[in-house]
């Protein structure tokens, strides 16, 4: 009996887990997918000191000015102005005086309601990490790593822009800190910044966070500094799919490919059928436990879900589900 | 994924120990990013389909479906003493806030996810719910610390101190939004939405 039930229960698994599709909803349009995620836009900067001293704060005007300063304890701190002013470590500053000074638990923020396009100043009384943003200013840093999906050898190309308002922002210095490497990016004009790796140190799988700094001046000669990030995603490597292949099998498309798996695991096979016009039409989608070495995977598409078999582009992905990550995709 | 089999386990077990047939599902935050990786990957695991399939509807409150401009700071300050109030709403860089990140959000929209633009959509519809406010009581220390990450990282357009509204409404049909921020949509201790939510059955 126990045998009976056992072998049940084996069965009545893969019903659970049977094969997925559906129709795209009307109107649906076919997207690739990006060559990056969409550009972070950062009007904020963060700057960092191992000990007691002072940080400059170049304001651009035009804007308030916050100033987060995070540290292992509790920290003293000091605004000078450009004027002279100063907000001591005990002064909790006023609206009227459009400076004022919040603290929760160990955290101090400072707001300054309006600032002149010059250069402020904190004295910290310990190693601390402050963050400074100007929320209305139209000095902007906007950044992005490509590709979002980096498979094991791929180059990186690492972007910036600067702009003040409609007006780009050239001369200044980017650097982008990836891993422990810190690299300088190339000025290529009208307020772009770029460098490409061939490729990377890290070899790491995931994401993997991509910091810039930039410091340089606006058209009026005011400095300014911004700190930005992106993201890419270091693949695997998990394994190199063939050429897509497809026939009619019954009441179905069959999409087939050959795969050359370098990781075993669990996988989602994914297939977006989309029509010639670009209009997506249908999608299927199960999951594949793999093992080491060359395999062909197929995954069915109800012929009702596409209509005519001719003109149609295919999209095939195999992802990982035991670690998130595209181990490769093809298109025909 | 971690998350998504705590909660599906939750749900599943719930559901069959007390034969419950018709759910409709609230969730806050990170919360509706876990459901959509259930409800976008039935072929994962044998009891995502059963929790699909039961499910009238979603109503999603605050979900970062195109990730939050927050979670992009916690990753630039990751070596910094990670400590302290705002910190803390951020969310200390842990796994969950940088899955949250706007590029994290972008590549699984982009392969894992359904129900962003150009996606298959979401198998049951989604309803969401976006915040559009920060200074919702001043004797909270929260409020202060949403306010001023929502101007420390510039999120665009409204949000409430920890998701813009863009990323909100990402996913599914707009229900309506909120004045509540993030922390007290999360609370439902002002402009109280659990009210909608208790009689939207």
């Amino acid at each position: 009996m126990k045998k009976i039930t056992l072998l049940l229960l084996l069965a009545l698994a893969p019903f659970g887990l049977a094969d997925v599709s559906g129709r795209f909803d009307a109107g649906t349009r076919y997207e690739e997918p990006a060559a990056h995620a969409p550009a972070n836009v950062s009007r904020m900067f963060s700057k960092s000191i191992d000990a007691a001293g002072s940080i400059d704060l170049p304001a651009t005007g035009n804007s308030g000015m916050i100033i987060w300063t995070i540290a292992e304890k509790p920290v003293a701190t000091r605004l000078r102005t450009p004027t002279g002013a100063q907000l001591l470590p005990s002064d909790r500053g006023s609206i009227e005086r459009g400076l004022r000074r919040f603290r929760e638990r160990d955290d101090e923020v400072l707001h300054l309601m309006q600032t002149a396009p010059a250069r402020y100043q904190l004295d910290v009384d310990a190693a601390a990490t402050v963050v400074v943003a100007e929320p209305e200013s139209l000095v902007t840093l906007s950044t992005w790593a490509a590709p979002l999906s980096r498979q094991p050898g791929q180059p990186v190309t690492l972007h910036a822009e600067l702009r003040d308002g409609d007006e780009p922002l050239s001369g200044a210095k980017v650097v982008a800190h990836i891993g422990r490497e810190k690299v300088t990016l190339a000025d290529r004009g009208n307020g772009v910044y770029e460098l490409t790796l061939s490729d990377l140190s890290i070899a790491t799988a995931g994401a993997l966070h991509i910091r810039f700094d930039a410091e340089g001046a606006t058209s009026e000669g005011t400095r300014f500094a911004r700190t930005g990030s992106a993201e890419i995603v270091n693949e695997r490597g998990a394994a190199r799919l063939g050429a897509i292949s497809t026939r009619v099998v019954d009441d179905a498309l069959r999409v087939s490919l050959d795969t050359d798996v370098k990781l075993a695991g669990a996988y989602r096979l994914d297939v977006i059928v989309a029509d010639r016009n670009g209009n997506a039409v249908a999608w299927a989608e199960g999951r594949r436990d793999l093992t080491i070495g060359n395999t062909k995977l197929e995954l069915d598409i109800p012929l009702a879900l596409i209509g005519k078999v001719e003109d149609l582009r295919f999209d095939v992905r195999l992802l990982g589900l035991d670690e998130i990550g595209v181990a490769g995709r093809v298109t025909k | 994924m971690v998350a998504g089999n705590q909660v599906a386990g939750q749900i599943y077990n719930w559901m069959m120990a007390n034969a419950i047939d018709d759910i409709v599902i609230e969730t806050h935050s990170f919360g509706g990013v876990v459901i959509r990786w259930i409800f976008s990957n039935p072929t994962y695991d044998s009891r995502y389909q059963p929790i699909i399939t039961r499910t009238r509807w979603i109503n999603s409150i605050a979900a970062p479906n195109k990730g939050s401009e927050a979670a992009n700071l916690a990753g630039t300050l990751s070596g910094s003493w990670l400590t302290g109030w705002m910190v803390d709403l951020v969310g200390q860089n842990t796994d969950s806030t940088k899955n949250c990140s706007t590029s994290s959000m972008s590549y699984y929209n982009t392969y894992y996810l359904k129900g962003t633009a150009g996606r298959p959509a979401m198998p049951k519809t989604v309803w969401n719910i976006a915040g559009t406010g920060l200074w919702n009581d001043f004797i909270h220390a929260e409020d202060t610390g949403l306010a001023t990450l929502s101007g420390v990282v510039g999120m665009p357009g409204e949000d409430d101190g920890m998701v813009s509204q863009y990323s909100a409404q990402a996913v599914g049909t707009v229900w309506f939004t909120t004045l509540a921020n993030h922390h007290h949509n999360r609370r439902n201790d002002y402009r109280k939405i659990g009210d909608s939510l208790a009689t939207d059955f």
